[in-house]
């Protein structure tokens, strides 16, 4: 690459060029002026040669050629440092209209930030850049330390009509009028001198001028007088084509025509002369001045000699004068001199020279410490080597090295600094080194905001263009130069930058600095008074959350501001303020479903969907034929949108979040709707596309408009710091037609209405109602067809209890209202907790609670006693001719029981239908949701045991225990479900309940005993019952002696559901109970056949009950609890609204037959006395034995004796031994402690035995095995005999019995019901006396 | 002292997921939006230094006045960035290292959303500490011996001994003679480890 070609070679050749001197009389300017031009810049546009061939011989002999040339003209007055104050001024009125007209241009939309547009840098930066960073260059002009800027010739102009004009020639060059730089001696006053003679051709003839000049010609010499002769065109001005001054003159008029008077030969005359200054005087004498210079250098510098001698003379000087400018250096000292050849040198293009030169001088300036000096060579080698284009570390170690030397000079070498820095800068972006650029950019930044505005922008330009481009460090930069540019108030230039920063920071999750670029926008621009841009940009940081709290009340308090300046209320379409979450949006609207409660709607569709699933009937999902194709299509489109019905409330919940920590205040929260008739909503749909893509915020406006047709309700709120509130907005269309939620506006601080679109920002809806959710298209869920008014019932249930004690029992009541005209039909109701509500029937509404629990004397109803009316499916259908219009509510009890404790949620779902058919919806549902909390009350448990003493007898114990912190009870009354068992207590009530009352965390235990009172051999389905004794009471008799009926409705329908979920729980462990079971079955079937016969009488569902009844029967050997406790009125804690008056415990299939389906007592004197003297005592005993199982069982009883050796015992031993591996035969796992008939115990039983030795031996004198079959529920006696030799006391409980029931071919192998059984004789003690 | 530290740790999607000011000089105004700024600018520089080293500490890639941003950048592309004003490379290092790891540790949690903002106070509390930590050894090795006369530096000097390795190799012949008769006299001075916090 040339470097002559590069910005900064262009410039170089253009400002570092020789410099005329023009030095002109008033009446030469008075003749120029009449082209509305100065003489100099007359002259000036003819000063640059692009076209010239002029050979070049410096200090070597080898000549060459320049084709460019340049030479800067400059009146004698100017040629000093420019003022500063003037400059700067200039320079701000610069950027200030700069800014202005570039604030203007540039539209208000922010310009996206494009990597493939920036690349070319012209097209970006401003181009007033180039214009600025130009004046600052020549703000550092004509200093007396560097020599390009020293003329090198001058130019003396006289006009023919001055008097005198030799003399005036020779006054002109008057040194008093001279500029500084020759007068202090920092140059040479002798240089080149040019006469010229201007001649005003309008004036008349050249005559005149012609003797004149040859006077000139006899004084001065004839190569140095010239004549000139202009404005030759006479009378009509001219125009010229393209005017070579325009570029030149930046404030002049378009309409003044620039050298209107000069004829073309006038600016070829012109032409000529400067070429012929240029070529024939200046460089010549330029070339003639470097030889010159050059000898002298030569003689004084070159050479070892000499060089040994400047370094001894500098050392001697060291100790002189250590200013801060170092020495000062006469024009004809040698180092001035070597300065002068450089830059001659230079401007000739002789660079080797030139830097030869520099070099040498450079280190002489550092010794004396000349440090400006210094300074500018160590900036002019740098220039040199970059247009020698070698060495580029080189030039750029010079350049930074003249930088900070001019830096450290301080205020003194801020301009030239300000100069090297761009020279330097230009030299890096010429090498592409755009980053490097910047950071000089940076460095130049000084005492003045203003221009460090401009370089801070001018660097930001840089990084940007860089490659990689750094765009972060652009935007940074950017805004570092705004805020500059605010300080010296150049507002506008402080948007441009913010703005175009903008584009980079657009996007980015840099909280802190987004508030910042936004906030400062904003304000500028409401400085500007264009507040609505400025609301636009503070919007965008209303919530910032991240901010201090003294931050965010400025960031809100100047926005309201900003706002209240723009006199109207503002609506902004996405205010931040507060936040909407999105994700907690629900719609609530009853289309066939209704809700009784805001927790029933926001119980989750799929629990109701599975309540009602065998309730609402199911339509058929595809319809029949093409006949249906109208309807079809209907239906499609009624799937598709949801369906609310006129006058019912749509209801939307949304979560308004305040994320600032100072109180927002929020009025005026609407739904925004549209609504439209059925008919045109097809029409208005496509319009409504097209209106909101054009303008969104124009459309909401329209639609929050009043319309008649809906009613939006309205919600005023104060949001704190950090706040969340959920909001209910509703909106209630009172006509049929398409309903249309579009979003939610709301008023901020009373001045800027919101909008929230709720479709456009967020596609992804969380609607609770919708089934389709897939298929629907967005639009369509917020949109609702609404259909024509229809019943709706309301329905609560009264005095449910929030909280209750396990066990509570209570009755309800449904109360059913319609308020429409239109009557319903066809209710049905389930509920999903059967366990703790139930469906009462219609007279229990005028029974007294709790009195109609308890059993009456006269037992009327014994119908239901037999054949409770326990519901297996949990759908009530309330009775046909049921019908609820009007103002008389449908009252219904229901009885409930808090079965467990925990908090239990409730669900009911009743179900109607609309009798007006023609209307789209046939049937709805109404959903009822409560919750209930249940505290622990008693904790009842049972233990049974075998009695000893009478066969079918056991023994009850039962625990209770008041788990309640503070309540106390009142156990009242134990019950055994079904008709076959009696209870009775062992003790009386009094002394085990001596205060009556269980005090909180008291517990008792008291005994009963149990007796089946079965007496029954045959299948059948009605069991005769003879009335027992199955309910005790456990209190002391009183006067109001009233006993629960457990067998009456709700207890039994209750106790059903208790036996329901406890059989599960004693299921999942191994039990004797699927024997039973197993039984019900076959009595089933048998039933079967039996009632077939009788004909067509019974029902499935009554089939159902029996076999469940029979189920139940068969469970013989279990046995259901109710314990009835009454809470001691004065004691209930008063934090329960409604103290309970009955609680009821339950607990089922509670196992009596612990031993098997067999039990047995041996039956036999306990004393006796015998004479031994006369013969062994032989004694007779009987064994009762009992079949509880339902089939004939097959019972082996095995005698042992003592002294029969171990074979029998070991043969016992193998058996029992193989019992874990549960392999085939006798094998007993009952796990009964006091019969202890594990392997080990087998084994010590004889031994421990052995080992009495008081205890004399007996034998089993009977047969020693007997085997029995043994009927179902029937007894036998076995008789058995004992022989005794000695007195004393006998265990008898060496025998064994086994049992084992047929395995009737159902040989399933997971049958756990146990088949066999071993059982060892339990201790029975008899003493045999000596008889006197 | 370590008067101004802004850490901040940014994604490889550039969006700062953690920030925090850990100088302990008293915050101004417009600190936050400036070191944000700066760290902003700074990613343009680590987004080509990042690639030309194998090693994850990239060292100090930034200044902007008397501010200097180094940068850790991790495996994944997250840069762990530290705006300073005091120069401490040691330190600063090892503080990247332990804020490495935590971070791993928090990429680990299933229920972090790798890119996410982290929240969990727990990984503030353990960053702050670090930070003061090191903030604490910035401070040190540049005015040591300055502080030597001053008994509290002395306690101060055990510490930074212990801790810091590469101090030991300049600074102990003149540090630990002064140590040793100081030692004596303030044992109990010594022993208070209160004096720290």
């Amino acid at each position: 690459m040339d470097p002559a070609m590069t910005p900064l070679g262009k410039m170089l050749l253009e400002e570092i060029t020789p410099v005329v001197m023009v030095i002109s009389t008033p009446a030469v300017e008075e003749t120029c002026l009449k082209n509305g031009l100065s003489f100099l810049q007359m002259l000036t546009p003819f000063c640059s040669f692009n076209n010239i061939d002029v050979p070049v011989r410096t200090a070597s002999d080898q000549p060459y050629r320049i084709h460019k040339f340049k030479l800067r003209l400059f009146y004698g007055s100017d040629v000093k440092k420019p003022n500063l104050k003037v400059a700067e001024q200039q320079l701000k009125q610069v950027i200030t209209d700069s800014g202005e007209k570039v604030f203007s241009e540039k539209c208000l939309d922010v310009p996206e930030f494009n990597h493939e547009v920036t690349s070319s840098e012209d097209r970006d930066t401003p181009s007033w850049f180039q214009f600025f960073n130009k004046e600052l260059v020549r703000m550092a002009s004509f200093s007396d330390h560097e020599a390009f800027d020293h003329p090198v010739a001058c130019l003396l102009a006289v006009s023919s009509k001055d008097e005198h004009p030799i003399s005036r020639f020779v006054d002109l060059f008057n040194t008093n009028k001279l500029p500084s730089l020759l007068k202090d001696g920092a140059m040479d006053p002798k240089i080149l001198k040019h006469y010229l003679l201007v001649h005003d051709n309008q004036d008349g003839p050249v005559d005149r001028a012609s003797k004149i000049l040859t006077e000139m010609r006899n004084t001065f010499g004839t190569s140095d007088s010239l004549l000139l002769s202009i404005n030759s065109s006479l009378g009509v001005p001219i125009k010229h084509q393209d005017n070579p001054w325009a570029s030149q003159i930046y404030d002049a008029s378009p309409n003044q025509d620039l050298g209107c008077f000069l004829s073309i030969d006038d600016i070829n005359e012109i032409k000529d002369l400067m070429q012929d200054l240029s070529s024939k005087h200046i460089i010549p004498n330029m070339e003639q001045k470097i030889r010159l210079l050059n000898q002298q250098v030569s003689a004084t510098r070159k050479g070892f000699k000499n060089q040994i001698k400047n370094l001894w003379w500098r050392k001697g000087k060291e100790d002189g004068v250590d200013s801060l400018n170092g020495p000062t250096y006469n024009f004809n000292s040698i180092e001035s001199q070597i300065r002068v050849l450089g830059d001659y040198a230079f401007m000739l293009r002789d660079y080797e020279l030139a830097l030869s030169n520099y070099r040498l001088i450079s280190t002489d300036y550092k010794i004396d410490k000349a440090w400006k000096r210094y300074a500018g060579v160590q900036e002019m080698m740098g220039l040199t080597y970059f247009m020698l284009d070698q060495s580029r570390k080189e030039a750029e170690y010079c350049m930074e090295n003249a930088f900070n030397t001019y830096l450290k000079l301080g205020l003194l070498g801020q301009q030239n600094a300000t100069r090297c820095g761009l020279w330097w800068i230009e030299m890096l972006k010429a090498r592409d080194l755009y980053k490097e650029a910047a950071t000089v950019y940076f460095r130049i930044c000084g005492e003045d905001i203003l221009h460090s505005a401009v370089m801070l922008e001018q660097a930001s330009y840089c990084y940007l263009l860089s490659k990689p481009s750094m765009s972060r460090k652009y935007g940074f930069h950017l805004v570092l130069s705004g805020e500059q540019y605010k300080k010296c108030d150049q507002i506008k230039h402080a948007i441009r930058t913010y703005r175009s920063a903008l584009s980079v920071f657009r996007g980015t999750t840099w909280s802190y600095i987004n508030d910042h670029v936004h906030f400062h926008i904003g304000q500028w621009y409401a400085a500007l008074g264009m507040y609505d841009v400025a609301v636009k940009h503070m919007t965008e940081i209303l919530a910032c959350s991240h901010q201090s709290k003294t931050t965010q009340e400025l960031f809100l308090s100047d926005f309201l501001q900003v706002v209240e300046k723009t006199g109207r209320t503002f609506e902004v379409t996405k205010l931040q303020l507060p936040v909407i979450n999105i994700s907690s949006l629900k719609v609530i609207f009853e289309d066939h479903r209704t809700f009784g409660s805001s927790s029933a709607a926001n119980t989750k569709e799929g629990l109701w969907h599975s309540l009602e699933e065998d309730m609402i009937p199911s339509f058929p999902a595809a319809k029949t034929n093409w006949l249906e194709l109208q309807s079809k299509l209907i239906s499609k489109k009624h799937t598709l949108s949801n369906v609310c019905v006129a006058g019912e409330a749509v209801k939307v919940n949304i979560e308004f979040i305040n994320p600032l920590q100072i109180t927002v205040p929020v009025s005026g929260v609407t739904l925004i709707c549209k609504y439209s008739t059925s008919s045109d909503a097809l029409a208005s749909d496509e319009k409504e596309l097209s209106v909101k893509s054009n303008n969104e915020v124009d459309h909401f406006r329209d639609m929050s408009s009043y319309n008649s047709s809906f009613l939006v309700s309205e919600v005023d709120f104060s949001l704190g710091g950090g706040e969340t509130t959920m909001v209910q907005l509703s909106v209630t269309p009172k006509e049929v037609g398409t309903l249309e939620i579009l979003g939610v506006r709301w008023k901020l601080s009373g001045t800027i209405v919101g909008f929230h679109n709720f479709e456009l920002s967020h596609p992804k809806k969380n609607i609770v109602k919708g089934r389709r959710k897939a298929k629907q298209p967005p639009n369509e869920k917020f949109k609702f067809m609404v259909i024509k008014s229809i019943p709706k019932i309301q329905g609560s249930v009264h005095s449910l209890p929030g909280k209750a004690y396990a066990g509570d029992l209570r009755r309800l009541m449904l109360e059913l209202k319609n308020p429409s005209e239109f009557p319903v039909k066809n209710l049905k109701m389930k509920i999903s907790h059967p366990r703790f509500l139930i469906i009462g029937n219609q007279e229990n509404v005028k029974l007294e609670f709790p009195g109609c629990l308890t059993k009456k004397t006269d037992s009327e109803r014994s119908s239901a006693h037999t054949n409770p009316n326990i519901m297996s499916e949990t759908i009530f259908s309330f009775p046909v001719d049921t019908s609820i219009q009007g103002e008389t509510p449908l009252s219904w009890p229901l009885w409930f029981r808090a079965a467990v404790p925990g908090d239990i949620s409730i669900y009911m779902s009743i179900y109607y239908e609309i009798e007006d058919i023609s209307s789209v919806i046939r049937y709805r549902t109404l959903r009822l949701h409560y919750n209930v909390q249940v505290l622990p009350s008693l904790d009842v448990s049972f233990q049974i045991s075998p009695s000893r003493l009478r066969i079918q007898d056991f023994l009850v114990q039962l625990d209770v225990v008041n788990k309640t912190s503070s309540e106390s009870f009142q156990v009242y009354q134990l019950s055994s479900i079904g008709q076959h068992w009696e209870i009775s207590l062992l003790q009386p009530p009094d002394t085990i309940f001596p205060s009556q009352t269980l005090m909180a965390g008291q517990a008792i235990s008291c005994f009963f005993t149990l007796k089946n009172s079965r007496r029954l051999s045959t299948v059948e389905y009605n069991i005769s019952t003879t009335p027992v004794r199955s309910d005790v009471l456990l209190v002391p008799q009183c006067s109001q002696d009233l006993v629960y009926n457990s067998n009456n409705v709700p207890l039994v329908n209750f106790h059903h559901y208790e036996r329901l979920q406890q059989k599960v729980l004693h299921e999942s462990a191994p039990s004797r109970l699927n024997c039973g079971i197993w039984l019900a079955l076959i009595a089933v079937s048998n039933t079967f056949i039996v009632l077939g016969l009788k004909g067509d009488e019974l029902s499935p569902i009554q089939i159902l009950r029996i076999s469940l009844f029979m189920m139940d029967l068969g469970d013989l050997n279990t046995v259901d609890f109710v314990l009835i406790s009454r809470p001691l009125n004065n004691s209930i804690n008063p934090g329960l609204s409604d103290p309970p008056h009955v609680m009821s415990h339950h607990a089922c299939h509670l196992s009596t037959a612990s031993t098997g389906p067999i039990s047995w007592l041996v039956d036999g004197p306990q004393t006796l006395h015998h004479d031994f003297s006369t013969s062994f005592c032989e004694i007779n005993l009987k064994m009762h034995l009992y079949n509880s199982s339902g089939t004939t069982a097959f019972v082996h009883i095995d005698t042992i004796d003592f002294d029969r050796g171990g074979g029998h015992i070991n043969s016992v031993n193998a058996v029992s031994s193989a019992t874990p591996d549960n392999q085939v035969g006798w094998h007993d796992v009952t796990p009964v402690n006091e019969l202890k008939v594990t392997s080990n115990t087998v084994e010590t039983q004889p031994g421990k035995a052995l080992s009495l030795e008081s205890v004399s031996p007996y034998i089993w004198s009977g047969s020693s095995s007997t085997s029995i079959h043994l009927e179902p529920m029937s007894s036998a006696e076995i008789p058995l005999q004992i022989c005794v030799f000695s007195p004393g006391t006998y265990d008898l409980s060496n025998y064994f019995l086994n049992w084992k029931l047929p395995s009737k071919g159902l040989g399933n192998s997971d049958e756990t019901g146990q088949h066999s059984g071993k059982c060892q004789g339990y201790k029975y003690f008899l003493t045999v006396l000596q008889s006197p | 002292m370590a008067t101004t530290a802004c850490f901040i740790i940014v994604s490889r999607n550039d969006i700062p997921i953690y920030e925090a000011e850990v100088g302990v000089a008293a915050k101004r105004e417009d600190a936050a939006q400036l070191h944000q700024f700066i760290l902003h600018a700074a990613l343009d520089v680590v987004q080509d230094l990042a690639w030309t080293t194998s090693a994850m500490y990239l060292k100090s890639v930034d200044r902007f006045n008397e501010l200097v941003v180094s940068v850790y950048v991790t495996a994944g592309h997250t840069r762990l960035m530290l705006l300073h004003d005091s120069r401490n490379d040691d330190g600063i290092k090892s503080f990247f290292q332990e804020v490495h790891e935590l971070y791993i540790k928090t990429l680990l949690n299933p229920l972090y959303l790798p890119g996410s903002r982290i929240t969990s106070s727990h990984f503030d509390t353990k960053v702050r500490a670090l930070a003061r930590n090191f903030g604490k050894l910035f401070l040190l090795p540049r005015d040591l011996t300055a502080m030597v006369d001053f008994p509290l530096s002395i306690v101060l000097c055990t510490r930074v001994i212990s801790r810091r390795p590469c101090l030991e190799s300049y600074m102990l012949p003149k540090v630990v003679p002064l140590l040793v008769l100081q030692f004596v006299m303030l044992t109990d001075l010594v022993l208070d480890d209160q004096l720290f916090d």
